[in-house]
């Protein structure tokens, strides 16, 4: 049995989850739930990883467990040191026979941006072809697909974080980075539901298409609403597809294939 | 005149009039160092300090693109641009507001980071080493090397 532990109950959650209900199946992973704090609420963020790690260490009874431990982000934070977490988290799950899966991407939105079909369906949204932004995001995939830091002096991005800069949003570290970027990219895509933001449930609502059939989004659409959304407009490769293809389609073209544990092979 | 640090080839190369070398080869532009006392940290630092304060007609390294930080000249460290920083005890030496502009710069200057526990430097874990000593050449040993972590 896969278990699933998330630092909160952002996308990246609401992402795996479906990656592991696809490919494991519904009876074959859970999602473990957020402990809860001193104030009797759920309690999340990346402080309180060990303790839901411990949590189900040690209540945990099943002999051939496989634990998937998903960060935001690598990089750590002022509180948390991601590198003597992983370190503890490998020798903890070691001693008790527990074996220790983690994405092996810096950040969650390095999947998305890394898909190869971003670009062009980036480009063919829009009359006016977006030079500057497809300029970076094809460098921020070339270096992800040699598995390179992007986020260096580098002129394509200090221009783009000199453009959001103007524009009043202000980028300070490469997990900041790649969520603005993932996001003004989605956010141009000028047909269904594509806009991945870090907050909420976003494959459910405003990212559904990238995850969701096509069949089940189209249930709740009325005919014009599926011939003007879906039918003329959409250029997604995927189009028509249920979760499972679409999902395949993204582990392909993704750094997720290049990786060691591809969204197929949780 | 030997350059210390090439900053071509992220490397730093220096020997002692003892024999002491120290080969460290770095991974990117923040490189963590913890560990316990006595493994070499505030060894290279004076080294380092000491080539620096030779005349420049003696000198056998180059070290003018290294800055030492230490308590009293913390406060030049918004101004340095295209330097290979290093900082001995960075527990001590910095506070949140240092710590924030070296989270922040990821293109003016490079880092190493000599500290006794995590002071929230944002780096994955592939950038966290250790100091090996192996018959007194000094090399750096990293645990992690996870290619998407880079």
């Amino acid at each position: 049995m896969l278990y699933i532990i998330t630092e909160d109950s952002n996308s990246a959650r609401t992402f795996w989850d479906y990656v592991a209900s696809t490919f494991r199946g519904d009876i074959n992973y859970k999602l473990m739930p957020f402990l809860l704090g001193k104030d009797g609420k759920r309690a999340s963020g990346n402080t309180t990883l060990w303790d839901q790690l411990e949590h189900f260490v040690n209540n945990n009874k099943d002999k051939e467990a496989e634990l998937l431990l998903v960060f935001d982000s690598i990089s750590g934070s002022t509180n948390f040191n991601s590198k003597s977490f992983v370190k503890d988290a490998i020798n903890l799950c070691h001693m008790h026979s527990i074996t220790l899966k983690i994405p092996t991407y810096y950040c969650f939105e390095e999947i998305f941006l890394s898909y190869s079909e971003l670009s062009r369906m980036l480009v063919t949204s829009t009359k006016k072809k977006p030079e500057e932004l497809v300029n970076v995001i094809e460098y921020v995939q070339e270096k992800l697909i040699n598995n390179e830091n992007y986020f260096i002096a580098n002129k394509k991005i200090k221009e783009y974080i000199d453009y959001m800069n103007k524009r009043g949003v202000i980028i300070k570290n490469r997990e900041r980075f790649a969520n603005i970027l993932l996001t003004d990219i989605t956010n141009r895509i000028g047909y269904g539901w594509f806009r991945v933001v870090k907050s909420g449930n976003a494959f459910d609502t405003v990212a559904r298409c990238w995850i969701k059939s096509c069949e089940e989004i189209g249930v709740n659409l009325s005919e014009n609403e599926k011939y003007n959304i879906c039918d003329n407009k959409c250029n997604y490769i995927c189009k028509g597809m249920n979760t499972k293809e679409k999902l395949l389609d993204l582990d392909k073209k993704s750094i997720t294939s290049k990786r060691s544990y591809g969204l197929a092979s949780i | 005149m030997k350059q210390c640090y090439d900053w071509e080839k992220n490397e730093l190369n220096v020997e002692d009039i003892y024999g002491n070398i120290f080969d460290f080869k770095f991974k990117g532009q923040k490189t963590v160092i913890g560990g316990d006392s006595g493994t070499g940290k505030s060894f290279l630092c004076s080294l380092i300090e000491k080539l620096d304060s030779v005349d420049d007609t003696d000198k056998l390294y180059d070290t003018s693109n290294i800055v030492l930080i230490n308590k009293k000249n913390v406060d030049i460290l918004r101004s340095l641009r295209d330097k290979f920083i290093i900082i001995d005890r960075s527990e001590m030496l910095l506070g949140e507001k240092e710590v924030e502009f070296i989270n922040d710069d990821f293109d003016k200057n490079r880092y190493l980071i000599f500290t006794r526990k995590h002071i929230g430097i944002l780096v994955s874990p592939n950038y966290y080493a250790d100091i090996k000593n192996n018959q007194s050449t000094f090399t750096l040993e990293y645990e992690f090397n996870v290619k998407g972590w880079n």
